[in-house]
């Protein structure tokens, strides 16, 4: 290899280094991306259970499920509908979840249903004596949602669909899902 | 009185001849040409001085190196051990060589080898009579101008001053042996008299590529790998264990077409005391055979001039790429029996369970397996309490992805009733899918080989049912009857609840289409939804889809308290139901949900959900939501 050849291969190094992140297997360097998530409703006036923004760094974005104005609260159940040929499930974390508070057993779940389809549970679990639900009006998380997004959109829906909200009403000790509330996604832009 | 002269004699003689006290007598080649007294420091040069010295029930152990000889034990009962003493020799480090021309080893009653390489044995590797232990050792290379090239191993119960025996054959290779009669590899013969008894265990042992070339005065080879035959008379038991070996690429041939059974085993029932032979647990891959059953070929055989009790037990064998050239690539399964009594105490019985049957070939007909019968009752006198009646039973086994170049990709069932006799072929939870036939059935064909005797007057009743089983995807029809007989010779009111699916030229051919038994509903059209290894799905229709009326305590829950369709129906391996609370089909939060409010709660209690009760326990807990999580995000469409 004459000196030529080894000043293209260097600088071939150089230009493939400082692209940063994103290279794919084949070598040629793609752009990194950027996400957004921007909730269809921030303030919600009454019982609702909505989406809201969390961390996001680069690709990788954080959807907080927040609940508010709501009287008993035990827990919801819901999936979550998103394009996936834009975005993909990362992970789940309940650690900040309002249903934890007063150290009441808990379960979280989620799985991919199928691509674009993810099944969510938030719940307390009953016993004996009797779990009572959650009051309260300020906003508080149920569970944060983490996706990833894989190409550029000017804008993918996120919704939910398939859900309940189960309520548990401590004097008279019964559990039942009877209350409707508002339920609101959002926007994923990722450029 | 002993003297104080007598002892000193006495003394002298066990200083001088060690042998006689010792429990142990050693062999070293590496002290040729010796020959050594036996004593530790001082150890015969071969193992046949070691065994002239040795007393009965004497040690003989040999240190490494080869020997070349033709040991016999006589009938010393003598245990003859590689040392151990260096765990970094092996049996390839203490040989036994025949040098092609002798028996290597011969083993009287109550003898033992363990831990030898013995090869190069012109007439067989190691022959037997009486009790005997052969363990740990590598028996390659041997012949037999007839029975066993590896092993000829023969129980001869209540022969002479035998009594009962008891024959282990464990944890050994037995590799690259030829022979041109039965038993390529091994040959076992559990021969009985009187009213003594005869055990053969054949345990863990890999038995490989060896070879049977049959050839006159021989009329057949019957067991590339191994052969095991009962042979007992009236009062006598005899049975052989075949259990958790390994084999594979072993072939039988006998230079003729159709005249060699059991590429891999070949097992036989045919005296007239008690006998059970039972292959279990076995892995069987690779076997050919010029002739029929790739893998197994096993006849249960029984003719009650006496009362016998024959059985035959095919279980829980893992048996692929077998081939035959003739039929049932991989299992060949047949059961013979002629004038049985029911006034008589007679039973001959034929079973397979749980075994694994895939990808094996065959060349005219069953590319998993052929189940036959024949019987024949000479007296033709149609009493019910003369009736020859045989059943042969198939329950939970997996035949998948054979293939054959005539009918039958998956079973061949072949009955042959004559007069005033009863031949049934019972399937139940069976899978056959995946199969293929050049011809009629890729999953099951049915056939009957004869309705008359030979005085033609009456005929037999050929009974097939098949219930609870998959039949789906294979090449061909899924059920066809390849026989030009009648119903009313073939019976086969019996097949219900099948899930039988995804055939062509069609599910049933014509003959079957129009029975009873498929137009009454309890069989099922619909994919069953199999994985790769032929399980169903937890949405499948198979599941909770068989017999209402069979068992299904042995199914994990939730089990739906109805039992699964095909191999793993009825089993605890079976697949669980969904565990979908709202009958929507799809295990998600709501049913998450429903489990959470009515959690610890029990049957009666004002929060007690029946459908959160996933179960079945009358309680909703730890384990209904366990049921839940494990299938969560399931949807079933």
């Amino acid at each position: 290899m004459n000196s030529q050849r080894i000043f293209l291969a260097l600088l071939l190094l150089l230009t493939a280094v400082s692209c940063g992140g994103g290279n794919n297997n084949s070598g040629i360097p793609t752009p990194t991306l950027f996400a957004a998530f921007a909730p269809d409703t921030n303030s919600p006036a009454g019982e609702a259970v909505y989406m809201a923004a969390g961390d996001r760094s680069g690709a990788t974005f954080t959807i907080r499920v927040m609940a508010a104005n709501i009287t008993d609260l035990f827990g919801v159940g819901f999936r979550v509908t998103y394009e996936p040929g834009f975005v993909e499930f990362v992970d789940s974390d309940p650690l900040d979840s309002v249903l934890g508070i007063g150290g009441y057993q808990t379960d979280f779940h989620t799985a991919e249903a199928a691509p674009g389809i993810l099944f969510v549970t938030a719940t307390r679990i009953q016993a004996n004596p009797f779990v009572p639900g959650y009051d309260f009006t300020a906003p508080e998380e149920l569970i944060s949602l983490t996706f990833r997004a894989t190409r550029m959109t000017p804008g993918s829906i996120f919704s939910f669909s398939t859900q309940q909200v189960e309520i548990c009403d401590e004097v008279a000790e019964t559990c039942a899902p009877s209350l409707v509330p508002v339920w609101s996604g959002g926007t994923l832009v990722v450029n | 009185m002993i003297t104080s002269r007598r002892l000193l004699i006495l003394a002298a003689l066990l200083l001088c001849s060690p042998v006689l006290a010792q429990s142990v007598v050693y062999v070293d080649a590496g002290n040729c040409p010796g020959p050594g007294t036996g004593a530790v420091g001082d150890p015969f040069c071969t193992i046949t001085d070691a065994i002239v010295a040795a007393a009965t029930g004497d040690t003989v152990q040999v240190l490494p190196g080869t020997y070349g000889e033709c040991v016999d034990t006589g009938e010393k009962g003598l245990a003859i051990v590689a040392d151990g003493s260096n765990p970094a020799l092996d049996a390839t480090d203490f040989i036994i060589d025949g040098d092609g021309l002798c028996t290597p080893v011969i083993l009287g009653g109550n003898s033992g080898l363990d831990g030898f390489t013995v090869r190069n044995g012109g007439d067989s590797g190691i022959r037997t009579s009486g009790s005997v232990s052969i363990t740990n050792n590598i028996i390659s290379g041997n012949s037999s101008p007839a029975y066993g090239g590896g092993l000829y191993i023969v129980a001869n119960a209540g022969q002479g001053t035998t009594g009962d025996v008891t024959i282990t054959v464990e944890d050994n290779i037995i590799d690259g042996n030829s022979s041109t009669a039965d038993g390529g590899g091994a040959y076992l013969y559990g021969i009985v008299a009187q009213n003594a008894q005869s055990i053969i265990n054949f345990l863990d042992n890999t038995v490989t590529g060896n070879f049977l070339a049959g050839e006159a005065p021989f009329t057949s080879s019957q067991g590339g790998g191994i052969s095991a035959y009962t042979n007992t008379g009236v009062l006598a038991y005899s049975e052989i264990s075949i259990s958790r070996n390994v084999i594979t690429g072993n072939n039988a041939d006998f230079g003729t077409p159709s005249s060699a059974y059991g590429g891999g085993i070949f097992a036989n029932t045919f005296g007239f005391g008690s006998e059970r032979i039972a292959i279990e647990d076995n892995t069987l891959s690779g076997n050919s055979v010029e002739g029929f059953g790739g893998g197994i070929s096993a006849w249960a055989v029984g003719d009650s001039a006496v009362n016998q009790d024959h059985v035959i037990v095919v279980d829980d064998n893992v048996v692929t790429d077998n081939m035959a050239t003739d039929s049932a690539g991989g299992l060949d399964l047949y059961i013979e029996a002629f004038d049985l009594r029911v006034l008589r105490d007679v039973n001959v019985q034929l079973s397979a369970s749980g075994n694994t049957v895939q990808t094996n070939t065959a060349g005219s007909s069953g590319g998993g397996m052929v189940v036959s019968t024949l019987t024949d009752d000479n007296d033709n006198d149609s009493d019910p309490d003369t009736t020859t009646r045989v059943t042969a039973v198939l329950e939970n086994n997996l035949v998948a992805r054979n293939s054959t170049d005539g009918f039958g990709g998956g079973l061949d069932l072949f009955i042959v009733a004559f007069t005033d006799t009863v031949g049934t072929v019972d399937l139940g939870f069976n899978t056959i899918a995946g199969n293929i036939a050049a011809a009629g059935a890729g999953g099951v064909a049915i056939s009957v080989g004869s309705s008359d005797d030979t005085e033609g007057t009456q005929t037999g009743t050929s009974t097939v049912r098949i219930e609870n089983s998959i039949i789906a995807d294979n090449v061909g029809y899924g059920i066809a009857i390849f026989s030009d007989e009648s119903e009313g010779v073939l019976d086969l009111d019996g097949i219900e609840y099948n899930l039988v699916y995804g055939h062509s030229p069609d599910d049933y051919d014509t003959t079957v289409s129009n029975l009873a038994d498929i137009a009454n509903g309890t069989n099922v059209t619909a994919d069953p939804l199999l994985d790769v290894e032929s399980i169903p799905d937890v949405c499948s229709p198979a599941i909770d889809g068989a017999d209402p009326a069979a068992d299904y305590s042995s199914e994990p829950e939730p089990n739906g308290d109805r039992a699964n369709l095909g191999h793993l129906g009825g089993t605890s391996e079976a697949t669980t139901i969904l565990p979908d609370t709202n009958g929507d089909r799809a295990v998600d939060g709501l049913d998450i949900l429903e489990i959470a409010t009515a959690f610890a709660s029990s049957i009666g209690e004002p929060r007690f959900s029946a459908s959160a009760d996933i179960d079945l326990d009358d309680a909703v807990e730890g384990p209904d939501l366990s049921l839940v999580g494990a299938r969560f995000g399931k949807v079933c469409p």
